[in-house]
Parts: structure tokens; C-alpha cells; sequence
């Protein structure tokens, strides 16, 4: 009986939606569209919160953080526990803990964009070569894809550092980069393979529009959508990766106030008591993520709202 | 009156019966012991780590072992020994009736010497740390595998072996305490040849049972073991390689021993169930962060190195981040070496002295320092809150340093090879002599992979170190080494940071376990285990 | 059929030959080698020089990969030079503790993941449902370590319910943290997929015909819409199984659980490169595999695969 009364419900939804949807497509692009279902997303405008807050943050640094995350020594108030004097408490350098939250927000961010934006160029190229040429190279270029896809992201991080022998936040750029394409090289070789058959190509191509115009006009802006969703998620996933590879040591160095350098460190003093050191920078690394995440999770559900 | 009295009196009788009986060694009980690492080999020529070291050394044992409280040379497969005027013959005196565990179950001769000596320098066998025997007759022409017998070892008969050295060597007997150079069975060796290593055979207190890679391995008592049979029935050692959880298990009773986790040193100390179970004590090592001396800003320039000894807090070091485990370092050799000179005086903490020499250095206040790079190898909290802790002291004088980190394989490689400015380095103690921490860390030919990471080149102390290598008397050669670490220490072709300190964690039950202090946690290799008992109901 | 089982062969081959030259190169090229490693700061250079010519590791790259490769055909995958034993006995022992790991987490994650995903589908639109699609967007955000921490704290440190780490002697009681660890985020797969799948299967005409012929609500979600909505459930499982068996990595390192991933790690950072080339070389067999047997199971159940 339950289910039935749902099925119901659903139906009607989906008639409203519909209606609106028709509306909707009659005055403007899928661009468009999508951002207005997207404002009427709550859980998306969260996402969007968390990331406008946590960007803000990190520009603001300096002015928020009450110590220097670096400079700051005090041996002597080794290990304080959160309170009146440090906020978050102190490490074992006597560091403020909130301070080096604060700044490592802009080393996440950094990490997180730039990273995404070498794989966005890396998976764009290599989609629309394999999804327009198609055949040998298209196959050649998916093998290719398979194998960086399964590749083991710590070895390729170890050889990357010790190939530039001064490991640094650069090297993080290009090891995460260059193993992150794939997904977006999957998505631009799905549309070009979709709308290369499409009818309207073909008509296209009859009145003498040539390659890059079909491309450039017709191709990517329909990848828009997808890729930006990709990206998103991707954003969230170097910021992970970032912290897991900081947590192995083979990420930012110290004294760089990294969040997975932070846990690394914590995680020693955590069967010591001293639970402040890397309770407080994995949070902030779920708040940063989670933002990211949302975001990207609500964008794919405004173009797509059957999967809502 | 007198009831009370033969009351008393049979109650005290009783008192010290219970007493003496409860004192009394027991047979029985498995020492578990736990590893942090599933030991690489335990075939002792391979031995080049603590970890195979102390399980070898519960199955094998050699002419000499190491006395306990003064790290001295002591028999133990030799009976005895003469060493002539010119210092280059040994002659030692083999104890008979020693006998192998099974399947060999034979008496160990002189000839099995020879073999484990000959098979132990052999290219075939690829031992790593030839240079425990180098300085034997005719070893040059073994390791390139020119012949496969040593010219300088000879069996004299069946209980008497002389060695002859290429040139007198005065640290000779401490070298081979090490257990590389332990007696195995050539049944075994020759039948087995590379998987020796999973079939250990020796003459040890304990013999094999089984190794279950990264899990365990475990020994069982040998009855017939020369200095009588053991108390322990058995020795499980257990490869836990997270410390938190081994401590976890010596807390729950399932440890004999065990090492305390970084951070919690304090906390055991003062913890009133575990206090009394903590032992700490000074070991053989030392803390150092090396320049390179054949680099800028380095090179020549002294007054910039000593700058660099008085800027760092090395109290601070000592006692918040290594918890009171640790003694500031005044100078190269650490105090519970023999041959220390306490008249020495180190350097200080002293912030201005410090930036006074950087200015004599040529840089005041930092100005006109080209970039430095202070490396270490990760992963490791200490190294790395260390080298932060420095940063910031060097940036109280005016000094900005980068922090690097590199895996120890590349790390070790990258220091051989010279190229990093300043680098973190520990050395701990092979043999209990002078030698081993200067002339191995300090003389010119040793630069490079060979132990000398500073490149330090200095002909005085060259001459002061390989005299004092050749010479016998001890009070001669200690005078050597005094001077030697003296210009050192003016020189400072490092920073003196910590000398080391050991320290863990004893069940109350365990009995007669004697700490020797040249020893490390949680591994205490040249504890002689024989004589332990645990005292259990 | 059978063809489409021997392409996805052929490509399998290809995939694993490009993986173990690449891994073969960057350790290669990696500075340290596990000779050096082993030696330690005291060493005599010929000694090292004469050690790594035994071991036929002074020869040139192509030659060692040509050795590597013949013999891998064989089954032959060398030995460890940390451990001297051969690597085929270190991957089966580290694997079976991974084995067991994935196993136990697949476990909590099918099981839980399924009951959120069927439970929130059922109740679209409920408090319930939006609790489920948020806890899951967190799960996601969390990064593995960082909840594997927490749980040591709590569970570990603060209550004493379980131990902290390591195999233990094989039971149950140490299963438990890193299995709830691995298993909490692909819960949080499960849980979505399942729920969109559902939703998407209960949206068809055909559900509505059947519950029109009056079909009762049990039989109707057993018979037509479970199985229907299981494909791409079964599809996600199978990856994501391949995916933990590979990537458990970090579960392995916080809880010292001696698995696979973990092994490969500590041979890189010890240059032990035939432990590093046989675990990859394996991780990337079975990733493959499970993706091979997902793909079939889904070309056989989903018969519009098929003619692709």
C-alpha cells in the first residue's frame, strides 16, 4: 500500500516538474537552467557556504589567526590543552593549533584547485582526442586511461618526490594531477561519442561547418555541466588525497601547517591524551570536503533531476 | 612469655622459609618479547640491525660476548686468550664440550671457526658488514674472491685458533662481540646455503622452532647450553609493529617487556601502577645534525658552525620534546663510553655568543647567508619536531633554514654522495671504544658511505685516530682520543644535539634481567637471557 | 559473448604489461636502492657493489625487466631482498589479511548500505531519507585515516571496548575497528546507489501495470524491483570491491593491519623492488579480474549490454 501511495506522490511531482521544466527549457540554455534548479537546492547552498566560508578563511588568514602558525614558538607551553590561551591548544612546539587550522585552509585550497586544473587540461585533452577520432586511438588512449586509473597514488607520489629531491607543495600539483584526469577524460569522450552520432552533426557538417566549430560549439558546452560536477568532486578528492599523502609524509613538509601533516603529528599524541592535536585539523578537513561535496553532489542533481 | 616468643620465632622461621623459597630462581615461563619489525635475517653473518641481533643472539654464540656493566670483552665460546707483544696475533683457547643444537648435536672445534670466519667474508654468502673482519690477514683477497680461505686464521688443534691481523688493531676483541661473527654448523650452512637464515642452528641457550614471517618467532630452551641449562622454557617474540599497541599488551599482561611510545615517557614515570616498572638509563649514542664540510656556507668557515652549536636549545630539546629522555650533548663521545673525559666542556646555549660569532662569521645578523636546507629523514616525529624546534632557534639569530625530508633508502644514498648542507644524523655505538664513534664518524678515510657523512678532513685528528688504533695501552690510547675530540669539538664540523637514552618497561615478575647499557629498546640484544626467570604462580 | 570476454582479455593482458614497466621504471629510477638501505651508515662501497652484482641489479633497465618479465610468466616473482623469502609466499600471507579486511568491511557496508538505500528509497521525501543522503555526504567527506583515529580514541583509548591495532592472533575482536573504518564510506556508496536504483526501477511503467494487476507489495519489490535495481548495485559492489582490495591502504597503516597495501608501501620505502613489482603487478591482476567478472555479470544480466 505504501509503495503505491508513493509511486503516486511521485508521479505527481514529477508532472510538476515536468511543467516547469518545459517552461524553463523554452527561455533559456541548459546553463541556465541548471543554475535555477540549483538555487532552489538547500543542500547545494550549503555546499556553497562552506566553500565561500573556507575560501574566505584562507584569505583572511592573517588577520584571524591569533599567533603565527610558523614563527611561533614557545617550547615551554608545550602541549596546552584547549583553552583560554589557545583556543584550540598547543603542539608540542607550543604552536597555536587554531592558527595553523586557519592557515592550512589556504595550503588545502591551493592543493585542491590547481591540481584539478591540471587534470581538467590533461582529461580534456586526452576525452575529445579518444572520443573524436575514435578506433586505435581512442582504444590506445582508454588503455592508457585504465592503467593510470588503477596506478597505486603512493608509489607515483614516492617517485615524484624523489625524482625533484626537494619534496614541496609543487610536486603535490602534478603527482595529484596527473592521476585525477581520468574521470573527466571518461565524460568529455561519453558526449563527444554521444553527439558525434547525433543528428544535428550531421547537419551540421552538410552545410560545411567544419571540425573545431562543431567542436567548440556544439561538443563542450554540452560537457560543461558534467565536467563542472566532475570538477567539484575532484576539488574534494585532491584535498582528501593531499591529506592522506601530507599523513604519509610525502605531501607539504614541515613546518608547513598542512591538515594531514597535522594528523600525522597527532596521531602520536593521540594514545597520550593529547586528543587536540588531530581532532581538530581532520575536522576541518570534513568541512572543507563536505563543502566541496555538496556542492558538486547538488549541481549533478539540478541537471539531472530524475536522479533527485 | 615464652609461648609468645616460639610464637614469634616459628612465625619468623616461617616468614623467612616463604621468603627464601620466593626468591628462589624457577624453571618455567615464555619470555614474550616484542619486535617492532619482523627481523630480515637470522643468519648472523647477514645480522646488520638490533632486531635480528637479539633473536641471533638467543640461538649463537661466539669467542667472546660483552660484559654487561663495563662493555668489556669477556670469554665465552674462549676460554681464554693470549694476544702477542706486536699486537697482531690473537691466540684463542676454546672451551670444550660446547655442543650444537640439533640435527648437528656435535662439539664445536676450532675448524668450525675457521668455517664461519672464511664462509662469513665469502662474496658468495653477499655479507653486508665485511668490515667486521677486515682487518684479518689475507681478508682483502677472501671478499674479492681471489681465495676462499683466510690467510690469518689457523687452527692450531682442535680446541686452539690463531688470528693474525694485517696490522696491530687495538679494538679487535670488541669487534668481534658482534654477533656476525658467531659460530654456525657447516652441515647446516653448506646444506642450506642462502635459506640458512630459516633454518638457524647454533649453540645458543635457546634453540629454533619456528618463524611465522611478521607474526613471531619462537625459541625453545636447549638444554645442554654450556653455561647450564636455562630458566626460561621458551621465548616468543612477538612483531608488533605499532608501539601504541605494544604497549597496549604490556599493559594487558601479555609482554614481559616492552619499549614506551614516543610521548609517554612523563606519563609512565609518574603513573603510580607503572612507575616502578620503568627503567631508564644513558645508552651508546648519539643525536648530531652534520655540516658539510666540503660545502658553502660551511666550508672553512668555523666560527659559522660554532655559531650554529650555540644557538640551539639543546635542553629545550632534551626535556619537552623528548620528555627527559634524552642528555644534551657536550660532545661527541657520549658519557657511559669508556675513554670519556668529563673535563670536557661543550658548547652552551647561548643566543648571544651565537650571533656574536655569526657576525665574525661574515654574515651578521644572517645577512648575505646564501640558502640553506637542513634535511632529514621521514617518517619520524622526533626528527621532524627536532628539526623545527632548530629552525626556530636558528631564526632567533637571524638564520632562515628550509626543512626537507627524504626516505632513509634515498636519504642514506644522498648523504653518502655528499650533497646535502646540513643533515640530521644519529650514530649508535657497534663496539663498546673510542674508535668506533671517532675514528669510524671523523677520519678522512672514512668520508663517504664508509661512516664519515661530514667529510671532515683533518690530519692532526688522523694521526691522533689511527695511532690510538695500533697502540695497546689503554690510559696512551685514551689520552689520544681526549685530544682528538677536543679539536673536534673546537672545530664543530657538527651539532652536538643529544646523547642518547634508553628506556622501557619491566614486569614486576621478571627476575634477573641485567640492562646492559650499551643497549636500545625494546630489543636490550646482549641481556643474557639464560640467567633470566619469571617469578610467576 | 565470448567475444566480448576474450576483447576485455586481451586488454587485461595490456593493461597489467603497461603497469609493471611503468612501476619497474620509477623504482628504477628511484635514488636509494635496498642494498644501500640495508647496509646501513657503515659500509664498505665494493662490498655494495659486489652484493648488487650477485644480485644482478648493476645490469641495465631492459635487461632486468626482460629477466623480470620471463620469469613473472613462469610464476616465478622473485625474492624480497629485505626478507629473502620468495614474494609469491609474502603476497599470499599480506593478502589474506587484506582478504579478510575488505571481506569484513563489504560485509558491514552491503549490509547496512542496503537496509539505509531500500528504507530510504521506500520513504522518499522522509526525515529519513534526508538523513540518509546527508550522513552518506559525510561519509564520503570523512577522510578514511581521520575516522579510523577517532575510532582508536574512542573505542580504542577511552572505553577500552576493542584493541588498537595490529592482527592480533587472527581474531575477531581486532577485525572490528578497521573494519567498521574501510566499511563506513563504501556504506555510504551503497546506501545512494542502492536508494537511486530502486527509485529509478520503482518509477517504471511496469511497476505500475504489475501493482494495477493487483501484485502485493513484498512479492512486487522481491520479483521485479530488487532484481531490476540490483544490476547497477551488483555493477558499483564489484568495483568498489576491487577498489578496497587495492586501496585499503590507509585502514592498514592506522590499524598495523599487515595487508597487502601496506606491504607495498614499506617496499618502496625500502627500494625492495620485487615486492613492490609482484604487489603491484597483483593488486593490478586482481582489480582487473573483479572488474572483468563484474562486467560479465552485468553483460549477462542486462542482455542490451551484450550487442554493443
Amino acid at each position: 500500500m505504501k509503495v503505491l501511495k508513493q509511486s503516486v506522490e511521485i508521479k505527481k511531482r514529477e508532472a510538476e516538474e515536468k511543467k516547469q521544466e518545459v517552461e524553463v527549457i523554452r527561455t533559456t540554455s541548459l546553463l541556465m537552467y541548471t543554475l535555477k534548479r540549483l538555487s532552489k537546492n538547500h543542500v547545494a547552498i550549503l555546499g556553497l557556504g562552506l566553500i565561500i566560508f573556507v575560501i574566505l578563511v584562507a584569505i583572511f588568514a592573517p588577520v584571524l589567526a591569533p599567533y603565527h602558525p610558523i614563527k611561533y614558538v614557545n617550547i615551554l607551553k608545550s602541549m596546552v590543552p584547549p583553552g583560554k590561551e589557545y583556543p584550540l591548544g598547543s603542539d608540542y612546539l607550543g604552536r597555536d593549533v587554531l592558527a595553523r587550522i586557519i592557515y592550512g585552509a589556504r595550503i588545502s585550497l591551493m592543493v585542491g584547485l590547481v591540481a584539478e586544473m591540471v587534470a581538467l587540461s590533461i582529461g580534456i585533452i586526452f576525452g575529445s582526442l579518444a572520443g573524436y577520432y575514435g578506433r586505435w586511438i581512442d582504444q590506445l588512449l582508454m588503455r592508457i586511461t585504465d592503467i593510470i586509473y588503477a596506478f597505486p597514488t603512493v608509489l607515483f607520489a614516492i617517485a615524484i618526490m624523489a625524482v625533484f629531491e626537494r619534496p614541496s607543495i609543487t610536486q603535490l600539483f602534478l603527482v595529484l594531477g596527473f592521476l585525477g584526469w581520468t574521470d573527466i577524460a571518461r565524460l568529455v569522450r561519453a558526449q563527444f561519442l554521444a553527439i558525434k552520432e547525433r543528428e544535428y552533426t550531421e547537419a551540421a557538417r552538410a552545410i560545411g561547418a567544419g571540425d573545431r566549430r562543431i567542436i567548440f560549439r556544439h561538443i563542450l558546452p554540452n560537457c560543461l555541466a558534467p565536467v563542472v560536477v566532475a570538477t567539484t568532486v575532484g576539488i574534494a578528492g585532491n584535498i582528501l588525497s593531499e591529506a592522506w599523502l601530507s599523513f604519509l609524509g610525502l605531501g607539504a613538509q614541515p613546518p608547513l601547517p598542512s591538515w594531514g601533516l597535522m594528523l600525522n603529528e597527532g596521531q602520536t599524541y593521540l594514545m597520550a591524551g593529547k586528543y587536540w592535536l588531530a581532532v581538530f585539523p581532520g575536522l576541518a578537513i570534513m568541512v572543507t570536503v563536505l563543502g566541496f561535496n555538496l556542492f558538486g553532489y547538488g549541481f549533478r542533481d539540478a541537471i539531472d533531476p530524475r536522479l533527485r | 612469655m615464652r609461648k609468645i616468643l616460639l610464637m614469634g620465632s616459628c612465625w619468623l622461621l616461617v616468614f623467612l622459609l616463604a621468603w627464601g623459597v620466593m626468591a628462589q630462581e624457577q624453571f618455567g615461563g615464555i619470555f614474550r618479547w616484542p619486535s617492532i619489525s619482523d627481523p630480515p635475517t637470522l643468519d648472523p653473518a647477514h645480522v646488520v640491525d638490533t632486531t635480528s641481533d637479539r633473536v641471533v643472539r638467543f640461538m649463537f654464540n661466539g669467542l667472546v660476548d660483552m660484559d654487561v656493566k663495563t662493555f668489556k670483552p669477556i670469554p665465552s665460546l674462549a676460554e681464554r686468550w693470549a694476544i702477542s707483544r706486536d699486537g697482531k696475533v690473537y691466540t684463542f683457547y676454546l672451551r670444550k664440550g660446547v655442543k650444537f643444537h640439533s640435527p648437528v648435536s656435535r662439539e664445536v672445534t676450532a675448524e668450525d671457526f675457521k668455517y664461519t670466519f672464511d664462509r662469513f667474508l665469502n662474496p658468495k654468502t653477499k655479507t653486508e658488514n665485511t668490515w667486521i673482519l677486515e682487518d684479518i690477514k689475507g681478508a682483502k683477497e677472501v671478499i674479492e674472491g681471489k681465495v676462499a680461505a683466510l690467510e690469518g686464521v689457523k687452527v692450531v688443534d682442535r680446541y686452539t685458533l690463531q688470528i693474525t691481523l694485517e696490522s696491530p688493531f687495538a679494538p679487535f676483541l670488541s669487534k668481534i662481540v658482534l654477533s656476525n661473527t658467531f659460530v654456525v654448523p657447516w652441515e647446516e650452512a653448506e646444506k642450506w646455503g642462502d635459506a640458512f637464515t630459516e633454518h638457524p642452528c647454533g649453540t645458543g641457550p635457546f634453540k629454533f622452532v619456528e618463524w611465522v614471517h611478521d607474526v613471531h618467532v619462537k625459541v625453545e630452551r636447549f638444554d645442554d647450553y654450556f653455561k647450564g641449562k636455562p630458566y626460561l622454557e621458551g621465548i616468543e617474540f612477538r612483531i608488533i609493529p605499532e608501539e601504541a599497541t605494544r604497549l597496549a599488551e604490556f599493559q594487558a599482561g601479555n609482554l614481559e617487556i616492552v619499549d614506551i611510545p614516543f610521548g609517554m615517557i612523563k606519563s609512565m614515570q609518574t603513573d603510580p601502577k607503572w612507575k616502578d616498572m620503568v627503567v631508564i638509563y644513558p645508552m651508546l649514542g648519539i643525536y648530531y645534525v652534520g655540516f658539510n664540510m666540503e660545502k658553502e656556507p660551511f666550508k672553512e668557515n668555523k666560527k659559522l658552525r660554532q655559531a650554529f652549536n650555540y644557538a640551539v636549545d639543546r635542553k629545550g630539546i632534551c626535556d619537552v620534546i623528548r620528555e627527559g629522555a634524552a642528555i644534551p650533548a657536550k660532545g661527541f663521545s657520549p658519557p657511559s663510553l669508556p675513554g670519556f673525559d668529563p673535563t670536557i666542556e661543550g658548547y652552551t646555549y647561548n643566543p648571544e655568543k651565537a650571533r656574536q660569532l655569526l657576525a665574525e662569521a661574515g654574515y651578521p645578523v644572517g645577512k648575505g647567508l646564501p640558502p640553506i636546507t637542513y634535511w632529514h629523514n621521514a617518517p619520524s616525529k622526533t626528527h621532524s619536531a627536532i628539526a623545527q624546534y632548530i629552525q626556530s632557534n636558528l631564526r632567533d639569530i637571524g638564520v632562515n633554514v628550509d626543512i626537507n625530508t627524504m626516505d632513509w633508502a634515498a636519504y642514506l644514498q644522498f648523504c653518502q654522495e655528499g650533497k646535502p648542507q646540513m643533515f640530521r644524523m644519529g650514530w649508535v655505538a657497534d663496539y663498546a671504544d673510542p674508535d668506533d664513534f671517532l675514528w669510524v664518524n671523523f677520519h678522512s678515510a672514512n668520508i663517504g658511505p664508509r661512516g664519515n657523512y661530514s667529510r671532515y678532513n683533518n690530519s692532526r685528528v688522523d694521526a691522533l685516530l689511527s695511532l690510538a688504533q695500533e697502540i695497546t695501552d689503554w690510559d696512551q690510547r685514551v689520552k689520544l682520543y681526549s685530544e682528538a675530540e677536543r679539536i673536534l669539538i673546537e672545530d664543530a664540523p657538527v651539532i652536538f644535539v643529544y646523547w642518547y637514552v634508553a628506556s622501557g618497561m619491566l614486569q614486576p615478575y621478571v627476575k634477573n634481567f641485567e640492562f646492559c647499557h650499551f643497549d636500545g629498546q625494546p630489543e636490550f640484544p646482549h641481556t643474557p637471557v639464560e640467567k633470566v626467570w619469571l617469578a610467576k604462580k | 559473448m565470448i567475444y566480448y570476454i576474450l576483447r576485455r582479455l586481451i586488454s587485461l593482458v595490456v593493461v597489467l604489461v603497461g603497469m609493471s614497466l611503468i612501476v619497474f621504471i620509477l623504482i628504477f629510477v628511484l635514488p636509494g636502492d635496498p642494498i644501500t638501505a640495508i647496509m646501513g651508515q657503515r659500509q664498505d662501497p665494493e662490498t655494495a657493489a659486489r652484493i648488487k652484482a650477485e644480485y644482478g641489479m648493476d645490469r641495465s633497465l631492459i635487461v632486468q625487466y626482460t629477466k623480470f618479465l620471463s620469469r613473472a610468466v613462469r610464476g616465478d616473482l622473485g625474492r624480497s631482498y629485505r626478507q629473502r623469502l620468495p614474494v609469491i609466499k609474502i603476497i599470499q600471507d599480506r593478502f589474506k589479511a587484506t582478504l579478510r579486511l575488505t571481506l569484513a568491511a563489504m560485509f558491514i557496508a552491503i549490509v547496512f548500505g542496503m537496509t539505509a538505500g531500500v528504507i530510504a528509497a521506500i520513504k522518499q521525501y522522509s526525515w529519513f531519507d534526508d538523513l540518509v543522503m546527508f550522513a552518506s555526504q559525510i561519509g564520503f567527506s570523512t577522510p578514511v585515516f581521520y575516522l579510523g583515529l577517532i575510532l582508536i580514541l574512542i573505542f580504542g583509548l577511552k572505553l577500552r571496548w576493542f584493541p588498537i591495532g595490529g592482527y592480533g592472533r587472527g581474531g575477531l575482536r581486532n577485525l572490528v575497528l578497521p573494519a567498521i573504518t574501510l566499511g563506513t564510506i563504501q556504506t555510504a556508496y551503497i546506501a545512494q546507489i542502492t536508494r537511486s536504483s530502486l527509485l529509478e526501477v520503482i518509477r517504471q511503467d511496469f511497476v505500475r501495470t504489475a501493482r494495477a494487476k493487483g501484485l502485493g507489495e513484498f512479492t512486487l519489490i522481491r520479483k521485479y524491483i530488487l532484481r531490476n535495481a540490483l544490476i547497477p548495485i551488483v555493477t558499483i559492489i564489484g568495483s568498489i570491491f576491487a577498489g578496497l582490495l587495492c586501496g585499503a591502504v590507509a585502514t592498514e597503516y592506522i590499524f598495523a593491519w599487515p595487508g597487502l597495501g601496506r606491504a607495498i608501501v614499506e617496499a618502496i620505502r625500502v627500494r625492495d623492488l620485487p615486492v613492490v613489482q609482484g604487489g603491484v603487478f597483483f593488486m593490478a591482476l586482481v582489480y582487473v579480474l573483479v572488474n572483468l567478472v563484474v562486467d560479465i555479470l552485468y553483460a549477462y544480466l542486462d542482455p542490451r549490454i551484450r550487442y554493443r
